[in-house]
């Protein structure tokens, strides 16, 4: 029963890397948004599995939690801002994506290489995926960094917030509801300030075109 | 080299060299289904090949060796490695010599002879299809490399025998999430190795897109139907090998005669679905930019590197 638990919670660790790669490989908003829902999901189910391996109720709930918290409702909040940003569909990263994938690599290879050496790190099966969950955390720092436009910001702090509560799930045997709950609350105002500031910038910029186009027709 | 293994090889030799122009005959009238026309028959391949066999064949004043021996290789290094790969049984001609990274590089060598090829008549298009062919093998070859240390570290051989063995003895390592993360890799791999559509679209001889029809554009008459020939055959011969290493349901392992002639059946079953599925891509996909081209293989490089190190966790 354990290993069935491990396998899901191998299987849905990997899910969430994965999908972290997609939302820095892919080019298109959308499918950069359907990604980073599928990662909450995921991120969600780990949590769920581990707690019912462990038999760890507020593991279980902060499993729940993220699943509706980052699965759904951080997708419908950028969505929004999506929707009401309009024109754009793409992406302009400021490296392009090829060395950026190169990188990627290096960000799944060093931490499977480094912390496997860590004295600290205890020899069950879920600590063999706590790199995963540093490689997660890299690749949302690096979409942090190499992207200007709000939307991907949004996206790289919420797969960098993934990657430590993954790391939580795996290596501390549950995190407290309220400071699960505290953490994802302060993610979800970092989202919605976000989400003011493009309206905002949205607005003004919508202004000075309009100026311009006054100026253009005297 | 026992009787089966040699008649093993000559039949799969055999079933190639027939499957090839039907697969691409099939896929051109199910894509022109697809787009609502009617199509060629799917046995108009066999006649495009023979008619070219026919033609005069026209080299330029400048060509050099290159330009004869070119399609040669391609068709010989296309042949051994399909007497050695397991196709329709997995009993070994030579000991231990269906090696993965064997096959590869020796497919390399006919793609490397293609792109001389189009350097050596000295004409512009040449030059460019050649730059580009190599451009995108410089960035497939490291993710096929690696998509092959994933898929080969389960079976702990890179003996492709004895892979499609092992997968057949523990169906469940097909479904692991290495493997099929490899596999993904393998297959963005082989559509831009294979020139297939979202890297290179076959069907056009426009300047801005073109790869592989640029580079086989001076040649003509024999020299082009080799190449035609030797293409399919390679297409064909991917497309089973990846089908043998994701589902290898079929395949002879007891060197048992009717099981042969059973997995031949079966492959062209395989291969009519894998060529619809490519068909279905082709008509629904855009052809991607030749500059986004480096980001997909450098995504599939990603995946097969992910695949190597999640085999190395589990």
């Amino acid at each position: 029963m354990t290993t069935n638990y491990f396998s899901m919670t191998y299987l849905f660790s990997g899910t969430v890397l994965v999908c972290a790669i997609i939302a820095l490989w892919r080019k298109d908003i959308k499918a950069i948004i359907y990604s980073v829902a599928f990662h909450g999901v995921a991120l969600g189910i780990v949590g769920f599995s581990e707690g019912l391996s462990r038999h760890d109720l507020a593991l279980v709930q902060a499993g729940i939690e993220t699943f509706i918290l980052k699965g759904i409702v951080f997708p419908i909040l950028i969505f929004r801002i999506f929707n009401r940003s309009g024109g754009q569909r793409d992406v302009e990263p400021l490296i392009n994506t090829t060395a950026s994938m190169l990188y990627t690599s290096l960000f799944i290879g060093i931490p499977f290489f480094s912390i496997g050496r860590l004295p600290y790190i205890a020899s069950s099966p879920q600590s063999k995926l706590v790199p995963i969950g540093f490689a997660t955390l890299l690749v949302g720092f690096y979409i942090l960094i190499t992207r200007r436009r709000i939307i991907s910001q949004i996206v790289g702090l919420i797969i960098f917030e993934n990657g430590i509560s993954l790391i939580a799930f795996l290596l501390i045997s549950g995190l407290p509801l309220l400071v699960e709950l505290g953490e994802s609350l302060d993610v979800l105002l970092v989202v919605i300030v976000l989400r003011v500031l493009a309206i905002t910038i949205q607005s003004r910029i919508g202004n000075v075109d309009l100026a311009e186009m006054k100026e253009l027709h005297d | 080299m026992t009787v089966f293994s040699f008649t093993t090889s000559l039949l799969q030799l055999i079933f190639i060299l027939a499957c090839a122009p039907l697969l691409n005959g099939i896929m051109l009238k199910l894509k022109a289904r697809a787009e609502r026309r009617v199509g060629p028959p799917i046995f108009q391949t066999f006649f495009d090949l023979a008619k070219l066999f026919k033609k005069e064949r026209l080299r330029s004043q400048n060509a050099s060796i290159f330009s004869a021996l070119a399609p040669v290789v391609l068709i010989s290094s296309t042949v051994v490695v399909i007497i050695v790969s397991p196709i329709l049984s997995t009993q070994e001609l030579f000991k231990t010599s269906g090696d993965l990274f064997a096959i590869v590089f020796i497919l390399l060598v006919g793609s490397l002879m293609i792109a001389l090829l189009g350097l050596d008549p000295g004409t512009p298009f040449g030059g460019l299809g050649s730059s580009r062919a190599m451009t995108i093998s410089s960035l497939s070859e490291p993710a096929l490399l690696v998509s092959i240390v994933a898929i080969s570290i389960q079976a702990k051989s890179t003996n492709l025998s004895t892979i499609v063995s092992a997968n057949l003895s523990h169906p469940i390592w097909l479904v692991s999430p290495p493997h099929l993360l490899a596999i993904f890799a393998l297959l963005i791999v082989i559509f831009a190795e294979a020139g297939r559509i979202p890297v290179d679209n076959p069907a056009t001889h426009l300047e801005l897109t073109m790869i592989y029809e640029a580079m086989i554009l001076e040649s003509s008459g024999e020299d082009l139907a080799l190449i035609k020939l030797g293409e399919f055959m390679r297409f064909t011969l991917l497309l089973l090998i990846v089908a043998n290493l994701f589902f290898p349901f079929g395949i002879d392992t007891q060197a048992n005669w009717i099981q042969l002639i059973l997995s031949s059946g079966i492959s062209l079953i395989k291969l009519t679905i894998l060529g619809s599925l490519v068909t279905l891509l082709e008509v629904t996909q855009a052809k991607l930019r030749l500059f986004r081209v480096p980001e997909l293989l450098a995504g599939a490089f990603v995946l097969a590197v992910l695949a190597v190190i999640s085999e190395f966790v589990a």
